[in-house]
């Protein structure tokens, strides 16, 4: 589904992703740990297009299509995700006309019609059930007034809304409770289906448990040096990263 | 010089047409404003007032005056056409300055408002029109004033008799019609008495090939506990030159809610000066602004405050696009003695392309120690993290930018109290941005435009 090779980035001038290898199969859960700074949100920002960033080497096949010659909104046609780490509010614009938006353009890309009123904000009732999101947020403007967590569910709610290929949830878990972090990863499985994807950004072991991911990989700087089973993240729980770290000045020693 | 001989040449020639007759009652008005052109001159860009406008070249142009009252050739159900869809009440038409049909029996006008034109109420009351034309815009302190003063034979009188309290609005649909480059010179005077309450919309619209200059003086006067709101919604065209000059006095207790919609035009210069004379009186004022092309919209804005316990609020939306100039200077006076105060004043503003530009200058001007005024202005682009938010969304850019200018005017929009006519607003203000992205469904400008273009052919 997703293949990444060599992906080199920078922001500003700076480098920081340094050369990224990747390889996300179909209905495949990864999960993307280390240290702040070590470039995990800066990959999730280059897949989805975000123009703050410049890729200055490698490629990203998504489906086969060249991922970084297309626009934002087309990667998202596409079905790229991401859940922000800090979703922007939007006064003025109301989540269904947003979602509306977003939606018919979608199925302007696939060739489709647009939605039919009655149908959208029916699936819009259910998916915000599934979330456990208030109607009367659903009511407001785009993550006006809400909360942390409030934003948090409501990036998996749109997700919910736009059925994405590959989710990326960028540290989706902090601002979360315990009760609403279990929502929101009950949500998300209610998704999930074997053709979908995601890529978890996280510190916590928390959520891991609940998303249960195939494949752990732990970033340090701008580069994936480990990758391994559910057990990394136990280790990494326990322990933190001075060891992976050791690990990979040991072998660039050799 | 030259445009301000030209207009004192013509007045000189056409003196026993503008002094004697029905326009008598005018006459010692337009003497005095003579007076003051000469003194005065046209207003300079070195006036503060004028800053922003440069009126010697909005007259340069040569423009035709219909000075001898030759009809326009547009009928009321033309001029009809322009009426804001889903507002019911009472319609007031009028061809530039010629007023073509006042109600009819389908919606005639509620019990205790007496609408007419100028013309009609010069004839009837002249006494009573006396006592209220030119008396809050005076010719001496504005020339743009002076030359409408001097020139304008028609317009309209709306007179809501005390204790009235008609329900729906009166909508008025000024129509810019002509088959040469028109000048055209109106008066409005509204007159709300003790208790009354009236709703007036006016819109103004025009469309074609010619270039139009209106000049409008409007005189507003609401007495004790007396409620007004004035709705003033532009939708003009390129060539469109708007001179919109309100002058409001309130009394004690009195309530004004003024909205101004620039939706679209050439240049638009709006000046809006409100007297609070009595206590407790509450003026509340937004307007919101579309610039688009080479539009320039001026909003010059005036509240003193010259009693004590009284409220004002102002809420100015800018959205500039192209190379559109917008400018925006409002000045609250709060008078010795006028304590207790409380004002708001916010001029924001979004300039959409590197091209556009906006002049913005709140001001508070305190003589009294007891108050709670604030002001402020800011002017600033597109959010890029909104677009780029929108974008992970799927929603294409130029969506995404009509979304955001949408949202940003919507609150200026969101203060019209009249249902009906915030939910047109709204629906323009989409189509505008529409129409700027090349596919625009149909609206009304587009349509009034193409009946004009029919009707020529």
């Amino acid at each position: 589904m997703l293949e990444v090779k060599n992906l080199c980035a920078s922001v500003e001038g700076k480098e920081i992703l340094k050369g990224v290898n990747l390889r996300i199969g179909h209905g495949e859960i990864h999960a993307l740990m280390g240290p702040n700074g070590s470039g995990k949100s800066t990959l999730s920002n280059v897949l989805v297009g975000n123009p703050l960033y410049e890729v200055t080497q490698g490629t990203v096949a998504f489906n086969g299509k060249d991922l970084l010659a297309m626009k934002a909104e087309n990667r998202s046609h596409e079905g790229l995700f991401m859940s922000f780490q800090q979703p922007v509010e939007i006064p003025g614009v109301s989540m269904v006309n947003f979602l509306r938006a977003a939606i018919d353009a979608k199925r302007k890309y696939l060739g489709l019609p647009p939605v039919n009123t009655a149908d959208f904000l029916k699936e819009m009732k259910e998916k915000r059930k599934m979330v456990g999101l208030d109607a009367a947020l659903a009511r407001r403007s785009v993550n006006e007034g809400f909360s942390g967590g409030e934003r948090k569910r409501n990036e998996i709610f749109q997700m919910a809304m736009l059925q994405p290929r590959l989710a990326i949830l960028d540290e989706t878990d902090s601002g979360l409770d315990v009760d609403a972090l279990r929502i929101v990863a009950e949500g998300f499985h209610q998704l999930r289906n074997d053709e979908m994807s995601a890529i978890v950004i996280t510190h916590y072991r928390k959520m891991l448990e609940y998303l249960r991911p195939d494949v752990v990989h732990v970033m340090m700087d701008g580069r994936i040096v480990k990758t391994g089973g559910p057990d990394l993240a136990d280790r990494i729980e326990a322990e933190g990263f001075d060891w992976v770290k050791a690990e990979v000045g040991a072998s660039a020693a050799q | 010089m030259d445009s301000l001989a030209q207009y004192l040449r013509l007045f000189d020639q056409n003196r026993p047409l503008l002094l004697d007759g029905p326009q008598a009652v005018a006459a010692p008005l337009r003497l005095r404003a003579y007076e003051a052109l000469q003194t005065h001159g046209l207003p300079t860009r070195k006036e503060e007032k004028y800053r922003y406008t440069d009126v010697q070249s909005c007259l340069a142009l040569d423009y035709g005056l219909n000075l001898h009252r030759r009809p326009s050739g547009m009928e009321a159900h033309d001029v009809s056409r322009g009426r804001v869809a889903g507002v019911n009440g009472p319609l007031v038409l009028m061809a530039n300055d010629e007023v073509l049909s006042v109600a009819d029996v389908r919606c005639p006008m509620p019990a205790g408002v007496e609408v007419n034109s100028l013309g009609v109420v010069a004839a009837q009351s002249p006494r009573w029109l006396a006592d209220h034309l030119a008396q809050l815009a005076v010719v001496e302190q504005d020339s743009m004033v002076a030359l409408n003063t001097l020139l304008a034979q028609e317009g309209l009188v709306v007179r809501a008799h005390a204790g009235c309290c008609p329900g729906q609005p009166i909508q008025v649909v000024c129509q810019g019609a002509s088959q040469m480059d028109l000048m055209t010179l109106r008066r409005l005077l509204v007159v709300v008495e003790e208790d009354a309450e009236l709703s007036l919309l006016m819109v103004y619209r025009d469309a074609g090939e010619y270039r139009r200059l209106v000049s409008q003086v409007a005189e507003v006067y609401l007495e004790k506990n007396a409620r007004l709101h004035l709705w003033l919604v532009e939708q003009g065209q390129a060539a469109t030159q708007l001179f919109d000059h309100v002058v409001v006095r309130q009394a004690a207790r009195s309530r004004l809610d003024c909205g101004c919609f620039s939706l679209q035009g050439g240049t638009t210069r709006r000046t809006l000066e409100v007297c609070q004379l009595g206590q407790e009186a509450v003026t509340q004022v937004y307007g919101g602004v579309i610039g688009l092309g080479r539009e320039h919209v001026d909003n010059h804005l005036l509240i003193r405050h010259e009693a004590p316990n009284c409220q004002s609020d102002v809420l100015f939306k800018y959205v500039l696009d192209d190379e559109s100039v917008g400018a925006f200077a409002g000045k609250v006076l709060v008078q010795r003695g006028a304590q207790k105060i409380q004002s708001q004043e916010t001029n924001a503003n979004l300039c959409v392309s590197p091209t556009a530009r906006m002049f913005t200058q709140p001001m508070l001007e305190i003589y009294a120690d007891d108050v709670k005024c604030n002001h402020g202005s800011t002017v600033g682009r597109l959010d890029e993290r909104a677009l780029f938010y929108m974008a992970q969304r799927g929603i294409p850019e130029p969506e995404a930018r009509m979304l955001l200018q949408e949202a940003f005017l919507g609150e200026a929009v969101a203060r019209v109290a009249h249902e009906p006519l915030r939910e047109r607003l709204s629906y323009w203000v989409e189509e505008r941005f529409r129409y700027k992205m090349g596919h625009c469904n149909g609206c009304d400008i587009c349509d009034t435009e193409r009946l004009l273009k029919e009707k020529k052919e």
